[in-house]
């Protein structure tokens, strides 16, 4: 067990308890005690990367978006905001891109494993 | 999806390549190469239905080759009018256009990782391909690495490292070229890899990891200059700066520039028609045909600085961060930061800068930039204004030596369109007149790049080469067309004297009309004769007064004093402003919009707006003076 685990008690329909326990995802997920919800881009800080997982976002735009390399499974790094806070820049397959709030809000990520993260406390 | 041709019958000899298509993603330096290619043998023209427009060229060397410069597309799906126009040449489904019979694929070596998709795409369709690696020596400096025989073997198509700007590694160009239809047809076994993203990506990445391929270093440089130009407070600073040093040296070199200008194509007319016997052709040639064209001509200066300026910023990579920058403010009213340039552009001329739309993607953006760029202070009204001020504003200082009111008023002329671009902008988007595309902004950002001389003047070359056209034909005709109605009705087999003509009959008809607006029937008949170009005011103005038996001996200005009143002059300012008197703008965007809806909303927009401002501006002046 790892320090940070979810532990939780499940009550089966025998009424035998079982003590399930899940490895620690939250951190950049908006804790919430009752849903946990997926991170997007726009959760990401500077120099932080994600792997995507979906976009949620109409099938002509995710064809566009395809073509800058946003699409499940690859890896985006999170460079900088524009001055003015928006659009955001990400590095992509070696590529800088930029996007807007509302865009990088809908590009959701895997959840990430602890270990990956680099050290530091929310 | 895309149809791949089948193998083709033997021919019965080896024919020379006619047609080649060079195609590559933006940022690849595929117009470098294609300038290297052509150098000066360039034409541009434009496909059929579309607002693309297409550049062919010879290549020296090549006889009876022609070199079509596709535009740049990171796909061959067909969302934007530009892969889809790619698209059709390459399947020879664009009537006008011979299918290729070859094409020259350039990538950019350091970006590999993204672009095989469209290698994949681009190959799929049958032609002989050469696959090019750009920016060779880039590649090589920052450690990339990759084994261009592997390569070409997965991609069944030729593969060469070469630099554009360099010039190194175009003798592979030249052998597949000259070997024309000895090359090998390869097949095209890549259609599966397409449709299907997840999988067209698994594909690219067995690619690399087969053929070797490793990501040079980004440079440090770029990422060392993006923290300054897109700091959180020196971003937006140098961002101004930049603007205000593009305008000043526009106006303040470009101006002087054109009064030289205007003076020596004055000689010209002035020696020509000394040269030639007085008749009415002789009239017809210098003060019909030629007062229009170097009319146009004058303003070639102002435009050719203008777009060196933006050639560079665009070249270096700045523009990029600028557009990024001015977003958050565009967005506001309903456009995007890609709405930068083209609305730069504007100060100088409307007609490229419609022309440069075409850079941004969501339609209704787009259409909105259209439709507010006339509203820009454009060089063509810098003429009239400056007659006026001239003529009505005296010349005291108001902030010392640093501004005069003469300066503050042609300052303020230059917010008033501003304003009203970005109110207008501000007003479609209230009224969602324009339908909501769905299209978000996404902006490549490209690394800093030195601009090369050469691409810098060939760019000027090519742009001053569609101004000229563009404008050119549009005010010959006008000015012909002025030219007839001013020498008409004849009288004895000449022309009659201003007042009789036909254009002052006009100009009497409308009078009751713009009475309100404190202009009579001789500023009415400039009216007329400038709806199709601002600058042709003052000309007419000058014919007016000039043949006056009244007012000939005084200078214009004196006698603008005696006919206009005060209120009445800054109506005609505000008007100016306002109004859309620009018969070549209105082509252009018949063109760009694909129809006469919006050129037409456009126009009586802008002439209502101009109407009802003058208006109220000479009743309420009308209350002081």
């Amino acid at each position: 067990m790892q320090p940070g685990c979810n532990m939780s008690l499940a009550r089966s329909s025998d009424f035998r308890y079982s003590l399930h326990i899940r490895p620690f995802q939250s951190g950049f997920l908006v804790s919430s005690p009752v849903l946990p919800q997926s991170a997007s881009l726009l959760d990401l800080r500077p120099g932080e990367t994600g792997v995507i997982d979906s976009l949620d976002l109409p099938d002509q735009v995710q064809q566009m978006l395809l073509r800058f390399g946003f699409v499940a499974g690859a890896e985006v790094r999170f460079s900088r905001s524009a001055p003015l806070g928006d659009p955001l820049l990400y590095t992509v397959e070696g590529t800088d891109v930029a996007l807007r709030a509302d865009t990088a809000r809908r590009i959701l990520l895997l959840p990430r494993d602890p270990a990956d993260r680099p050290s530091e406390s929310r | 999806m895309s149809t791949i041709s089948p193998i083709a019958e033997p021919q019965s000899a080896p024919r020379d390549y006619r047609i080649v298509a060079l195609i590559g993603p933006p940022n690849s330096g595929k117009s470098t190469l294609f300038n290297r290619l052509t150098k000066l043998r360039q034409k541009v023209g434009n496909y059929p239905g579309v607002t693309v427009e297409q550049h062919t060229g010879q290549i020296p060397g090549f006889k009876d080759l022609t070199l079509i410069d596709l535009p740049g597309v990171y796909g061959l799906e067909p969302f934007s009018e530009d892969e889809r126009v790619s698209l059709d040449v390459l399947n020879g489904r664009m009537p006008g256009q011979a299918r290729p019979d070859a094409v020259l694929l350039v990538l950019d070596a350091t970006n590999l990782t993204r672009q095989l998709q469209l290698a994949a795409s681009v190959i799929s369709q049958g032609l002989p391909t050469l696959v090019l690696l750009n920016m060779s020596d880039l590649f090589a400096k920052r450690g990339g690495h990759i084994d261009v025989l592997s390569l070409a073997q997965e991609l069944g198509a030729p593969v060469a490292m070469i630099s554009a700007s360099n010039g190194t590694g175009l003798e592979a160009v030249d052998r597949f070229l000259r070997q024309g239809q000895g090359n090998a047809e390869h097949n095209a076994n890549l259609l599966h890899v397409i449709p299907n993203p997840p999988q067209a990506r698994q594909w690219a990445a067995q690619v690399r990891t087969r053929a070797g391929y490793r990501a040079p270093i980004p440079s440090a440089w770029s990422r060392r200059l993006d923290h300054v130009l897109l700091h959180k407070y020196w971003g937006p600073l140098i961002f101004l700066v930049v603007v205000g040093a593009v305008f000043q040296t526009v106006f303040g070199i470009g101006k002087p520039l054109s009064d030289a200008f205007q003076n020596v194509l004055n000689n010209f007319g002035n020696y020509v028609a000394g040269a030639l016997p007085p008749s009415f052709l002789t009239s017809l040639l210098i003060d019909g045909i030629w007062k229009g064209v170097s009319s146009v001509l004058v303003f070639l200066p102002q435009i050719l600085l203008l777009f060196f300026f933006v050639g560079v910023l665009e070249d270096s990579g700045y523009l990029a961060r600028a557009a990024l920058i001015s977003d958050r403010t565009f967005r506001g009213v309903g456009l995007n930061g890609k709405a930068f340039i083209p609305l730069l552009s504007a100060y100088a001329c409307a007609v490229p800068a419609i022309m440069a739309t075409r850079t941004i993607e969501n339609k209704r953006a787009r259409f909105a930039t259209i439709f507010i760029a006339p509203f820009m202070t454009c060089s063509a009204r810098l003429p009239i204004y400056t007659l006026l001020i001239a003529a009505f504003v005296p010349n005291i200082p108001v902030v010392g030596v640093l501004l005069s009111a003469r300066a503050a008023v042609m300052m303020s002329l230059y917010v008033l369109g501003f304003l009203a671009a970005f109110a207008t902008a501000k007003l479609l988007n209230l009224t969602d007149a324009l339908k909501a595309s769905q299209m978000p902004f996404v902006l490549e950002l490209p690394e800093y790049r030195l601009p090369t001389v050469q691409s810098i003047a060939l760019r000027l070359l090519d742009r001053a080469t569609v101004f000229l056209k563009q404008v050119g034909t549009v005010i010959l005709c006008v000015s012909l067309v002025i030219f007839i109605l001013t020498s008409l009705p004849l009288q004895n087999g000449q022309a009659p004297p201003l007042e009789q003509s036909a254009i002052a009959t006009l100009g009497h008809v409308i009078e009751p009309v713009i009475k309100p607006l404190g202009f009579n029937w001789k500023i009415g008949v400039g009216l007329l004769t400038s709806v199709v170009a601002r600058e042709v005011m003052v000309g007419t103005l000058g014919t007016i007064y000039g043949t006056d038996p009244n007012t000939h001996s005084l200078p214009l200005q004196a006698a603008l004093r005696d006919d206009l009143s005060l209120p009445g002059a800054i109506a005609l300012l505000v008007f100016f402003a306002f109004a859309m008197q620009c018969t070549s703008t209105l082509a252009v965007v018949r063109r760009e919009t694909n129809g006469w809806k919006w050129p037409a909303i456009q126009f009586l927009y802008m002439s209502g707006l101009a109407y009802v401002s003058a208006l109220v501006a000479n009743q309420v002046l009308s209350l002081w003076w």
